[in-house]
């Protein structure tokens, strides 16, 4: 009885999953009673840091959104987190070199995007050379 | 104005969806009735409550204890606690109950009608981690002040929106109750909120339950409903302002037009209640006839796990305007509130063919 149900609870998780990749929306999970206040929705920004002058991903720097850290980029600088909040129409990211010159030192960059864009951003930070 | 077109499909995956959520059934929108006392005494009240309520408010440590087995079963962050009442914001130990909830990982927000909801009380509930709240406005300053039956509440309830519509972070809308007297005031309400940055807008009617059943004149007539589903399709397009109409009927072929999502009715799938005298319910506006438990004898999550099945299983709400109806499996016969008693007809249908 004990293996069914766990395969039925599992087939249930996954058709969940399905509904959540392929709507494309948090919003078929996020509800509110209709005499309650809004749970707030979960944003799930994500996208790809880039060194400005040779397009090359950056690693190891920490992704902000309203200073909350987000995320730190992955070796293909990559990053992608959750925040919640529904009641704005742009967000401010801050992008901080955290881990000083072990994957080169980059300036603080900081920068407004609009909400349509924060499942895809691309940030651009610029290089601190050693030698300037 | 033309009505946004029907989609079979999207209807359809939105039954299976449906079917999947009430089988999981994960609690995670949790309402406290935390007292029934009150500082307005307004002509809808679905509660029916007083200024000196005759039942004490509840103790925090006795809703904290019974949360414990809900901790352990879900992440933190994963559940919302509605604090309601009454008037939660009379109770002066709110902000240190919300603090409480934070540290076990939940997270909370409150429904008010702003009379108390001032700069100092607005910072302390935000140090003590409020996530969301909701404010009720009905209708412009004279229709609202009527309806609530005090001469401030209209600008209380407006200062309030203004300190929270400002708060980066927090999640938050107004509620305005749709009736005769404020149906013609919408548009200009709109521009009202606008102007004072307000952005998040939900609508519904007033439910004949409560002190509402004995009036009227505050329920919509067939006409007016429809007129108010239009204003909402209309300002939808108009993209100005998030409005939506609450999840609180279906309402055929507005559907499309009037929220994000269809009309699904989630007491006892995923919304609960703990009541102020620790009955466990869902939604606090469903008639006290569905009390499942009582959390000074049960374990909140036994009955969560075990009854509710009146909540899942609604095949029982087909009868009465129902029972012929060809839209019943995507209404599923209304919502819970709507029922007075298992076994009888929803009070009141939103169907427009």
């Amino acid at each position: 009885m004990k293996i069914l149900e766990r395969i039925r609870n599992k087939k249930q998780r996954i058709l969940r999953a399905l509904f959540g990749t392929f709507s494309a929306t948090a919003l078929m999970f996020t509800f509110q009673a209709c005499y309650g206040m809004p749970p707030g929705i979960f944003i799930q920004p994500r996208g790809q840091v880039l060194d400005a002058e040779t397009g090359e991903p950056v690693e190891g720097l920490e992704v902000n959104l309203w200073m909350t850290p987000i995320d730190t980029t992955d070796h293909e600088g990559y990053f992608a987190g959750q925040y919640q909040d529904y009641s704005n129409i742009e967000y401010r990211v801050d992008v901080i070199d955290i881990d000083s010159t072990e994957n080169g030192l980059y300036e603080r960059m900081d920068t407004m995007i609009p909400v349509s864009q924060l499942q895809d951003m691309e940030l651009k930070v610029q290089r601190i050379h050693e030698d300037s | 104005m033309k009505t946004p077109k029907r989609s079979p499909f999207k209807r359809w995956l939105f039954r299976i969806f449906r079917k999947n959520e009430t089988a999981i059934r994960e609690l995670n929108y949790l309402f406290w009735e935390c007292t029934w006392r009150c500082n307005l005494s307004c002509r809808h009240c679905g509660s029916d409550c007083q200024s000196e309520a005759h039942v004490p408010d509840m103790p925090f440590t006795d809703f904290l204890h019974a949360l414990e087995p809900l901790e352990k079963r879900y992440p933190r962050d994963t559940v919302i606690i509605a604090i309601t009442g009454g008037e939660p914001l009379l109770r002066k130990d709110l902000a240190a109950c919300g603090k409480a909830l934070r540290e076990h990982g939940f997270r909370w927000g409150i429904v008010t009608n702003g009379m108390l909801y001032d700069t100092a009380r607005h910072q302390e509930l935000i140090a003590a981690g409020l996530s969301s709240v909701t404010v009720s406005l009905d209708g412009l300053e004279e229709t609202h002040n009527w309806l609530r039956g005090h001469p401030e509440s209209y600008q209380r309830a407006m200062n309030a929106l203004r300190l929270i519509a400002h708060t980066r972070g927090l999640s938050y809308d107004v509620v305005t109750c749709v009736h005769q007297r404020n149906i013609g005031e919408l548009a200009q309400l709109k521009e009202e909120l606008l102007a004072n940055g307000i952005r998040n807008w939900r609508l519904f009617t007033i439910a004949p339950i409560g002190r509402a059943a004995c009036n009227d004149t505050l329920q919509l007539t067939r006409t007016q409903l429809e007129e108010m589903l239009q204003f909402i399709a209309e300002t939808r397009q108009e993209g100005r302002i998030n409005i939506t109409f609450s999840c609180e009927a279906y309402t055929g072929k507005y559907e499309e037009g009037i929220r994000d999502s269809y009309f699904f009715c989630r007491a006892g799938i995923n919304i609960g209640s703990v009541l102020i005298d620790g009955s466990i319910s869902a939604c606090p506006n469903i008639n006290r006839s569905f009390v499942q438990g009582n959390i000074y004898q049960d374990d909140l999550m036994e009955v969560w796990d075990n009854k509710f099945q009146v909540m899942r299983d609604r095949a029982w709400m087909r009868c009465g305007p129902c029972a012929k109806c060809k839209d019943f499996t995507q209404c599923l016969g209304g919502a819970m509130h709507l029922h007075p008693a298992l076994g009888q007809p929803v009070l009141r249908c939103y169907k427009f063919s």
